[in-house]
């Protein structure tokens, strides 16, 4: 018979011996995966907090200057974005600037110099970009936003998809129907995509609520 | 009462008994191979493996069944003293018992062999011929050119005794057959059935698949490693079973004995 003990203590030792690349694997494995989740979530809230700020200006822009179309407002923005310096130098800008302009643009600065360019510019330029806005999509749906829900509806509304723009007014006017621009978009949609009646009769329920001199002006138009 | 592990135990002793023989696929194969080579009219055939792939068994077996239709003998192990082979030979050719204070004259053997050619085909079956001198295989090659004997040669594979066999026989052998260590399917099948040739279901059933991996890994499908490997497993169970029955599962072997007994084999190291 065996004395069982020592070799008992022998594969104790073989079976830690065994187990240690598991071990050292493991550790190594939980360390990339955790600071690959800790940058890439650093890197949304970076396009989140941006595309937040564009939605308020575009807000903002529709506010004091109703004549002005929304795809101009974004063509716009997107060049003031591109340009910051420009837009902070040049004062005679038909914009109004204030306190939160100054400090998006004030941030998209340290961003350029503290993070690398092509994270910037790819924030910036490829804003109407599809997986932008499939990654937007994807975040509405993780968590409903109605800021990104309009930026979905007018975006998908330039690009001329207006059932898609139709859609995503929708979903905003389900989170909050008290967004003019949304009712205003949804309504448009339905125009171009030949359903007249149906735009008059949500224009019409949504002038009875609020009474908007704009969903009037547009409902006359559609008549 | 003895333990049902000491008796699985002993199932596991090395042995080149036919009543221990397992038929697998791959040594079914080989089986019939020799067969058909002993059936041909050739002066020697080679069969060669590394120790413990089963040639000395596979001899035994074709001894055994052929026996009675063939004269067909086994010289199991190597005698070392020429003398004393040519005894053995002298033996088995006049069936005769060499006279005392006599020996054998190989020329006079030679010309008795010669005589035989026609009448009688007798087939030795030389075992751990690796061990043989090379005036011994000189010998026994001359004798093969008689035609009347036939020889068997099996020795263990290694690249030098392979040279040997195939400097000393190039031209008389004319056929060669290689054993080889099983696959993991063969040798699950071996261990199975080696464990219910003897009843012991419940140990045949508690050996899963996994663990017929391990043995295979350890033992590189080599059946006397196996019967090593496989005896010393079931001399930790029964040690356990004695003991220390809290650290052996009887439905399923455990993978920490299949190691322990690899690192007393030294197949593993810490």
């Amino acid at each position: 018979m065996y004395d069982i003990t020592p070799l008992e203590q022998e594969w104790k030792a073989y079976n830690q011996k065994r187990k240690k690349p598991f071990y050292i694997v493991s550790i190594i494995v939980i360390i990339v995966s955790s600071s690959i989740y800790f940058i890439d979530y650093k890197d949304l809230d970076v396009v989140k907090s941006y595309y937040t700020k564009v939605v308020k200006k575009l807000k903002s822009y529709s506010k004091h200057d109703n004549n002005t179309s929304v795809d101009e407002n974004i063509s716009v923005d997107k060049n003031s974005l591109k340009n910051t310096n420009k837009v902070k130098d040049d004062t005679s800008n038909s914009y109004p600037m204030d306190a939160d302009d100054v400090y998006i643009e004030d941030k998209v600065n340290i961003n350029e110099t503290n993070k690398p360019k092509q994270i910037i510019k790819f924030e910036i330029k490829d804003a109407d970009t599809p997986e932008v806005l499939l990654e937007i999509e994807k975040r509405f749906n993780a968590s409903p936003d109605s800021d990104d829900s309009i930026f979905l509806a007018q975006e998908y509304f330039k690009k001329k998809n207006y059932e898609k723009s139709a859609y995503w007014s929708l979903k905003t006017n389900k989170i909050n129907g008290f967004i003019e621009e949304s009712w205003i978009i949804f309504a448009k949609s339905k125009v171009k995509l030949g359903q007249k009646n149906e735009a008059i009769r949500v224009l019409s329920e949504y002038i009875k609520k609020t009474d908007s001199v704009r969903a009037k002006k547009l409902l006359k138009k559609i008549k | 009462m003895i333990s049902r592990y000491e008796a699985a135990k002993n199932v596991f002793v090395d042995s080149i008994d036919v009543d221990d023989y397992i038929e697998l696929k791959t040594s079914e194969s080989v089986y019939k191979q020799l067969e058909h080579s002993i059936s041909k009219p050739l002066k020697m055939i080679l069969l060669f493996g590394k120790p413990g792939t089963g040639k000395s068994i596979l001899l035994n077996r074709i001894q055994n069944k052929l026996k009675h239709q063939k004269e067909i003998h086994y010289f199991e192990t190597p005698t070392l003293q020429e003398k004393e082979f040519f005894y053995k030979l002298f033996k088995v050719l006049t069936k005769k018992e060499l006279p005392d204070n006599t020996e054998v004259n190989f020329f006079t053997l030679i010309d008795f062999c010669k005589n035989l050619r026609g009448k009688r085909e007798i087939i030795i079956l030389l075992d751990e011929a690796q061990m043989y001198s090379s005036e011994m295989m000189e010998k026994i090659r001359l004798l093969s050119d008689t035609r009347s004997i036939k020889f068997v040669i099996a020795l263990h594979k290694t690249v030098d005794e392979d040279l040997i066999a195939k400097e000393h026989f190039q031209t008389r052998i004319w056929d060669s057959i290689e054993l080889k260590n099983s696959p993991q399917a063969d040798l699950s099948r071996y261990i199975h059935k080696k464990l219910l040739k003897k009843n012991y279901f419940e140990i045949a059933n508690s050996i899963k698949n996994s663990d017929m991996k391990l043995i295979h890994k350890f033992t590189d499908g080599n059946f006397r490693e196996c019967n090593k490997l496989m005896y010393t497993i079931f001399e930790i169970c029964e040690y356990y079973d004695e003991y220390e029955k809290s650290k052996i599962n009887y439905n399923r072997l455990p993978r920490r004995i299949i190691e322990m007994a690899a690192l007393k084999l030294g197949y593993i190291h810490v």
